[in-house]
């Protein structure tokens, strides 16, 4: 009787340290899995926000008579924001990534040479309507009225 | 079934009990994470959208230029745009030669996000 009683204690110990390791096991995958959810969210969030308000104020920063323009390059659309030297920064998509590059305006592109603003495999310009530019990128679109007019070719 | 079965017994039912409001508690903060991490990414695309407007209003002259640019439709001074599962929803009120617009963004019933903008247009047109 007495091995009997120890024998279902050993049972219910096991079970128990069982139980709790599957539960353990369970939340563990669980919990990452939320974690890493959560940090793909924000990851996507920070991006989306930082290059979208980017394109947008580095537009706004340069809103003068005749220091935004739109031209076609070998890389597809080049958004041209000048200073009204002669040089411009000049922001394109090759590669997969935006890029921006601060050169003479007459200047061939030089990918290799640019900084990156982040990666989208979309770099659309176009002007729906007067002094406006729509802009979409893979992270979405941004509207930026030029106060100081826009040339689109 | 002496003291010590009993004490056994009543300690895994207490260790079990323990073990299922951890579990709970657990539960409901990764829930609780998941649903934050969703109205994050609602409110940066609201945000979005709702800037995206202001900038049609500071490019338009009347409600009809501002439809033009961003779409939807137009019922007296309240233009209505449905973004996937956001709804916009922009008022174009004149008052001397200034525009008064509120946007506000929607998640079904649940205002996201609110931006107040004026403009000065040249001619205000209705």
């Amino acid at each position: 009787m007495k091995r009997n009683v120890r024998g279902t204690m050993s049972f219910t110990t096991l079970g128990t340290a069982a139980l709790f390791l599957a539960v353990f096991l369970i939340l563990l995958v669980f919990g990452a899995r939320t974690y890493q959810q959560v940090a793909q969210g924000q990851e996507d969030n920070s991006q989306a926000r930082a290059m979208l308000a980017y394109l947008s104020t580095s537009i706004r920063g340069c809103d003068d008579s005749g220091n935004v323009s739109v031209q076609a390059g070998e890389y597809g659309p080049v958004l041209v924001l000048g200073d009204g030297s002669g040089y411009a920064v000049r922001i394109y998509q090759a590669n997969g990534r935006l890029l921006e590059e601060y050169s003479a305006v007459t200047a061939p592109l030089s990918p290799n040479m640019a900084d990156e603003l982040g990666l989208t495999e979309t770099f659309e310009v176009e002007s729906p309507a007067a002094d406006t530019l729509r802009i979409t990128t893979d992270e979405g679109q941004v509207l930026v009225h030029v106060r100081s007019g826009v040339d689109v070719p | 079934m002496n003291k010590q079965t009993s004490a056994f017994y009543l300690e895994a039912l207490l260790l079990t009990a323990v073990l299922a409001g951890v579990i709970l508690a657990v539960t409901g903060v990764f829930g609780a994470a998941r649903t934050r991490s969703a109205q994050a990414a609602r409110l940066t695309a609201a945000v979005n959208l709702a800037e995206n407007a202001a900038e049609a209003v500071a490019s338009s002259s009347s409600l009809t230029d501002v439809q033009a640019l961003l779409g939807g439709s137009v019922e007296g001074d309240t233009l209505t745009l449905a973004q996937g599962e956001l709804t916009v929803t922009l008022t174009w009120q004149p008052q001397d030669k200034l525009v008064y617009s509120e946007i506000n963004v929607w998640y079904d019933t649940q205002r996201v996000y609110t931006l107040n903008t004026a403009v000065a247009v040249q001619e205000v047109a209705g």
